[in-house]
């Protein structure tokens, strides 16, 4: 009769063996991936850059990186936030450097003064690209904007449709870097959006959502007598301009003026503030961006046959935009040699 | 869109069936991810929750009302909380651990312990009180009593760990968080869809989003056949 | 030697809306070891809860239950694991649990920490002895409904507990698996080391078994003592109802063969009965089966007819119960109040009593 001990018998006799080696071997895999993640926090030659959505999504950074990487092993975790969730993540010390587009919050971000006890939260920011925001809408422009228009002529053009009901602005209203130009814009006019229109959302509307979100809300509202207008930036529009066929370039930056056009800074997070950022790689990192290669490569990137971003480290005229300081260019400098000699 | 939607579907068969990397690559980590979630949260849940199924004790109903309150709590408020534990100058700060899986894991560990602890509780409170007398007058002890009653009630203690893993795995607000949505590293089903929406790739959006809803579809089949089927 | 003791013992059960239900108030007995105990009650009197308490299933609201002097109620859920293990409970709706019939059965001897090699050959014996044998394998759920009870018996016979509390286990049961039951009971009740507590609502059931009977009516014990005492005695006007007051005798049967009738020698008394049995056995006689004349019958069928004189009358109403002494012996008699009147019948009046030998059953004991 032994011979009809069942299997499950004598697995309930080794019940305790049995458990003791599955608790092992999840324990071990999932030990072992904890384990990785901790080296991976802890590994200098892995960095966190906190950057845009728009730079993200344009498809630069999976470019850029690989090459960079190749060239110092230096790997880089990219996390695709909106400007002001970047900056935060940089203040938290979650991110060793962020790359955003809002002139006014990266020079708070490096200000001494706003700060934590005088020491800034990023230091020695370098503009490395720029592209610029473009405005569109339905071909049937309602508010009759003209090529030459200059952006003051635009903005007053838009607030009068809005107001006479004959379009919809929508807004990204998320904090983002092209929220914050779309109210730079809106302010060079004397406008403060948070209380022109407030309530009216048949003709400002905050979407609160990414840009592919607002352009969508934007291309479905057509119909003869009032129409979709958003502000987008070149790099973003160029993923979208073959699915909203409807919508049209209403206005861009002209000649000589700097208004429209969008520079990008990368900063590293001060390690004085947060010793665990990783700044020796990061600075690698930026010397990489500042480098004679590192700029060929951002001017020969293009999406769908066209331009996005355009190469200004230490180009300093109204028509490339000039935020780089003679000091931010001595500082990257030394960092670039490493690059010397490679070409696109 | 429907031309969108067919030729996701084939992009879908398409990016499965020649491998390609980055797909099997999200593959992996929305499974490791949610799996050892979930079944971390089992390893705590199922004692917890049989547990509070199997005794009784003072402030029950307050204990069960908690566990209800949290079965449904928003993940993306689960992801803050976890964010604001692991970001550097939280208190697990210097652990380094945000933006990676482990975060994610973290996460979707505190969101799936409550769904595990209330169906395993629920669960053994439904098993027929006299099969629990009888245990009993057969001389079990308490360990050999839950035992019993676990595997009297396995059906809908898997039943809940599927909830618990479906709800894991089509999350995206936690994960988006604290995983960053890093290629490669920390990039889900779910918020790879909301980066390829994002950015206008809608094929690869409706590919991934075909292959979570077969996933969906096979943890629902299984639920159905837990709950009408044989044993 | 007292065995089991009940002190004082009551449950409440708590409704939804917080009123209280009393299912027993204030309990006492005590069970000797070796000894059949058996309460009996009408459904919903409390049977099941009390059994349920006795063997640590539940806890009752106040009270004590002393196991050779140890109270069981205050110790630790630990220790009540173990004098749990010295019960085995026969629930009267079998449940089984989701497995093979082997696994079921061994299951109360797995618990206990027995090896598969140990306890396999004492299973597969039991199965061959309630007929289970070649399903071994299949799983206990799937069997009939007979089939589950054998199932229900055997598990909780081959613990070989101290105390066995079986609750209304015939209620349900057809009669070859009552007979099954019958064998496992006598078997135990001649181990004089093993204890028997048996709940039931069938008098002829306590009858059977039983060295000493509980009345629990409404949650109460409304007497104690032994059969005949119960039977013939009747403390109050609910026992007397519900026990169907029997009358019982014990006495020795022996067969004539010339006539296929036993002579049943009851004390100083004969009685003719048209069952088969030898031996030491229990004479029932329903009281109304009994009829009552002043002068000595003529002509008659009754096969018993005996002398005796009328100790106690009892008026319930319509009808009234008497005692009547013959001889040694005394018999409950059922008559209405209205013929009791005509036939003059006071205490201290001479009868004779007679009754058929196929009103009367007979038990084996």
């Amino acid at each position: 009769m032994s011979s009809r001990k069942p299997l499950k018998q004598l697995i309930s006799e080794h019940k305790k063996t049995i458990i003791l080696a599955l608790i092992i071997i999840a324990g071990g895999s999932i030990g072992t991936f904890f384990a990785i993640d901790y080296l991976n926090a802890q590994n200098p030659e892995k960095i966190t850059l906190a950057t845009t959505t728009s730079t993200y999504d344009s498809g630069l950074l999976d470019f850029l990186l690989p090459k960079f990487t190749e060239q110092t092993g230096i790997q880089i975790k990219v996390l695709s936030v909106g400007t002001g969730t970047a900056i935060q993540y940089g203040k938290d010390g979650n991110a060793d450097v962020i790359l955003v587009h809002s002139r006014s919050r990266e020079d708070d971000f490096i200000n001494a003064s706003l700060g934590v006890a005088g020491v800034p939260y990023g230091i020695h920011r370098a503009c490395i690209m720029f592209n610029d925001f473009i405005i569109v809408g339905h071909s049937s422009n309602p508010a009759n904007l003209q090529t030459g228009d200059n952006i003051t002529k635009v903005m007053i053009k838009l607030r009068d449709a809005m107001d006479t009901g004959n379009m919809t602005f929508y807004s990204r209203g998320d904090d983002s870097g092209t929220h914050s130009k779309e109210k730079t814009l809106w302010a060079e006019i004397g406008i403060i959006v948070e209380t022109r229109w407030v309530g009216q959302p048949d003709r400002y509307t905050e979407t609160g959502q990414g840009m592919a979100a607002t352009l969508l809300m934007t291309w479905e509202d057509v119909d003869a007598a009032h129409e979709g207008y958003t502000i987008v930036d070149r790099g973003t529009w160029f993923s979208f301009n073959e699915t909203y066929t409807s919508l049209k370039i209403l206005a861009e930056s002209i000649i000589g003026e700097d208004l429209l056009l969008n520079p990008y800074g990368v900063i590293p997070v001060n390690p004085v503030l947060h010793p665990h950022v990783k700044y020796l790689s990061v600075s690698r990192f930026i010397g990489f961006l500042t480098s004679p290669y590192g700029q060929a490569l951002i001017n020969a990137y293009r999406k769908n046959n066209a331009v996005l971003f355009h190469a200004n480290f230490g180009i300093c005229d109204v028509n490339s935009s000039c935020p780089t300081t003679d000091d931010e260019i001595a500082i990257w400098t030394p960092f670039q040699a490493e690059f010397a000699g490679l070409t696109v | 869109m429907a031309n969108e939607i067919i030729e996701g579907i084939l992009e879908a068969i398409r990016l499965i069936f020649t491998f390609d990397p980055e797909v099997w690559g999200i593959i992996e980590v929305s499974f490791r991810v949610s799996l050892t979630s979930t079944f971390l949260a089992a390893l705590v849940a199922l004692p917890i929750g049989s547990f509070i199924g199997l005794r009784k004790f003072k402030g029950k109903r307050g204990v069960t009302n908690l566990i209800n309150t949290f079965m449904g709590f928003p993940p993306v408020v689960m992801g803050l909380i976890v964010y604001l534990l692991l970001s550097r100058n939280g208190p697990f700060g210097t652990l380094g651990l945000l933006y990676s899986t482990t975060a994610m894991i973290v996460a979707q560990f505190l969101l799936a312990v409550p769904i595990i602890t209330g169906t395993a509780k629920a669960a053994i409170e439904s098993v027929d009180p006299a099969l629990k007398e009888t245990v009993l007058s057969l001389g079990a002890n308490e360990r050999q009593l839950w035992w019993e009653l676990i595997k009297h009630s396995k059906k809908s203690i898997i039943a809940g760990f599927l909830v618990a893993f479906g709800q894991a795995i089509s999350e995206v607000g936690a994960v988006m968080i604290v995983g960053g949505n890093i290629r490669w590293e920390t990039r889900t089903f779910t918020t790879s869809i909301v980066l390829q929406t994002r950015m206008g790739e809608f094929g690869m959006a409706i590919a991934l989003g075909v292959i979570l809803i077969t996933i969906a579809f096979i943890v629902n089949y299984g639920l159905t056949r837990l709950q009408t089927g044989a044993d | 030697m007292k065995l089991l003791q009940v002190q004082n013992l009551n449950k409440e059960y708590y409704k939804g809306d917080k009123s209280v239900i009393g299912v027993l108030s204030d309990i006492n007995f005590s069970v000797k070891k070796g000894e059949c105990f058996v309460i009996i009650g009408p459904n919903g009197s409390g049977k099941t809860t009390l059994l349920k308490i006795i063997g640590l299933l539940e806890l009752p609201t106040s009270g004590q239950i002393f196991y050779d002097k140890k109270d069981l109620i205050k110790i630790s859920r630990k220790k009540k694991v173990e004098y749990r293990r010295k019960f085995s409970f026969v629930k009267q709706k079998p449940v089984v649990r989701n497995t093979t019939v082997f696994n079921n059965i061994a299951y109360g001897l797995k618990v206990r920490g027995i090896k598969f090699d140990d306890y396999q050959k004492s299973v597969d014996e039991i199965i061959k002895f309630i007929g289970l044998k070649g399903m071994e394998k299949q799983n206990a759920r799937s069997l009939s409904g007979g089939e589950m009870q054998r199932v229900a018996i055997a598990m909780n016979f081959i613990i070989n507990p101290e105390i066995y509390l079986l609750d209304e286990v015939s209620a349900n049961l057809d009669s070859m698996n009552l007979k099954l039951l019958d064998e496992f009971i006598m078997k135990i009740k001649q181990d004089k080391e093993k204890t028997i507590i048996i709940s039931t609502h069938d008098p002829l059931e306590a009858i059977k078994y039983a060295d000493r009977i509980a009345v629990l009516n409404n949650g109460q014990i409304a007497q104690i003592g032994t059969p005949n005492e119960i039977f013939t005695a009747p403390k109050d006007e609910f026992t007397a109802l519900f026990v169907g007051y029997e009358n019982i005798l014990y006495g020795i049967a022996e067969l004539d063969k010339a006539t296929g009738l036993s002579k049943i020698k009851v004390n100083d008394l004969i009685i003719t009965a048209s069952s088969q049995q030898e031996g030491d056995v229990k004479v029932c006689i329903r009281p109304e089966s009994i009829g009552i004349v002043k002068g000595p019958p003529k002509n008659t069928s009754y096969r018993n007819t005996f002398k005796g004189i009328v100790e106690n009358i009892r008026e319930l109403g319509n009808i009234c119960h008497l005692i009547v002494k013959c001889k040694s012996e005394k018999f409950l008699i059922t008559i209405t109040e209205l013929s009791r009147k005509n036939l003059g019948l006071e205490i201290g009046s001479q009868v004779f009593i007679n009754f058929k030998a196929t009103d009367i059953t007979i038990l084996s004991s």
